[in-house]
């Protein structure tokens, strides 16, 4: 009986000291990155995705309409060096 | 006693098994995460003047984080002016420029693909929006910054080969209706292009090209 109260009250202590632990640990984690450095998103609470080109004004899309989610050149150019355009091309002065 | 002692082995190991593995992986978080800087309240434009609509865009930019940690470059139309941040929001670089002769955000379809000539004056804007940005050159053969590859928008040193258009001197005057004479490419002073921007062409840069005829928070989806 004697024993049984110890491993009792050992089993208590472990989970206790476990779920002391967890709380202590929670309050010093980092706080999460608004965005994720690896995929260049709009910025959080946005309601439309960040976008990576202008609109066509003969479908009269707005911006907010134009594309939603990452872009493919965001995901193409992830990271810290820059994308590279395929080919060189005539600009618009 | 023995069963006794087992028993309370297999209690201790399953209440173990429960409730430590979370605890560990906090720990870790905690301890192994690199915490990233706090994000900045607001861009830091030092001593340098800016439209209250570049500011805040700059600022949504710095505590928004939108800019993951790239440089970003903000262009803003109505002011006919660039100014080039670090990843947190710094002003390291501004300058004049020169943009679109029509007023408007929108590009108009396949207007990259035309040759300048068959550009009509009303379709050569220059696009607003947020632009990640691709090196490269142009048909010139020079090094640019493409804001747009695809409408064929890009930064690049002031384009001299028309002497009519007088675009040095249009650079040069304090007045900002004058700056709009290309047909959507943002020219830049050389001596700018050389110093502030052809460091940025080897890393990953966004450009924020702020809108003249709609609100920013439709552009970029603002909130803040």
């Amino acid at each position: 009986m004697k024993a049984t109260k110890f491993w009792i009250a050992a089993a208590s202590t472990v989970a206790t000291a476990g779920m002391i632990g967890a709380a202590i640990a929670q309050t010093v984690t980092p706080p999460t990155p608004t965005t994720d450095p690896s995929v260049n998103v709009g910025g959080q609470g946005s309601t439309q995705a960040t976008i990576d080109k202008g609109p066509s004004a003969s479908t009269g899309e707005t911006m907010a309409q134009a594309q939603t989610g990452s872009s493919s050149s965001d995901s193409a150019s992830s990271g810290s060096t820059a994308a590279e355009a395929p080919v060189a091309q005539a600009d618009r002065g | 006693m023995s069963t006794t002692f087992r028993w309370g082995l297999v209690a201790i190991a399953a209440i173990a098994a429960m409730a430590l593995p979370p605890a560990v992986v906090l720990i870790r978080g905690a301890t192994a995460g690199t915490a990233p800087p706090p994000a900045p309240i607001s861009a830091d434009f030092g001593e340098t003047e800016a439209s209250a609509q570049a500011i805040r865009l700059a600022g949504w930019v710095a505590r928004s984080r939108d800019n993951a940690g790239a440089q970003f470059i903000v262009i803003d139309k109505q002011r006919a002016h660039i100014y080039v941040f670090d990843g947190r929001a710094r002003l390291r670089a501004d300058s004049p420029v020169l943009i679109g002769a029509a007023p408007g955000d929108d590009t108009a379809p396949g207007v990259g693909q035309r040759p300048l000539a068959e550009v009509r004056f009303d379709e050569r804007t220059t696009p607003a929006g947020r632009f990640v940005a691709e090196t490269g050159r142009n048909l010139r053969g020079e090094d640019v910054l493409w804001v747009s590859y695809a409408d064929a928008v890009s930064i690049h040193p002031v384009l001299l080969n028309n002497p009519d258009e007088q675009r040095l001197e249009r650079l040069a005057t304090p007045t900002v209706e004058d700056n709009r004479v290309s047909y959507g490419c943002i020219n830049v002073p050389t001596e700018f292009f050389e110093t502030s921007l052809r460091p940025l062409l080897t890393v990953r840069t966004i450009v924020y090209v702020l809108p003249e005829t709609r609100p920013l928070e439709q552009v970029f989806g603002m909130r803040a």
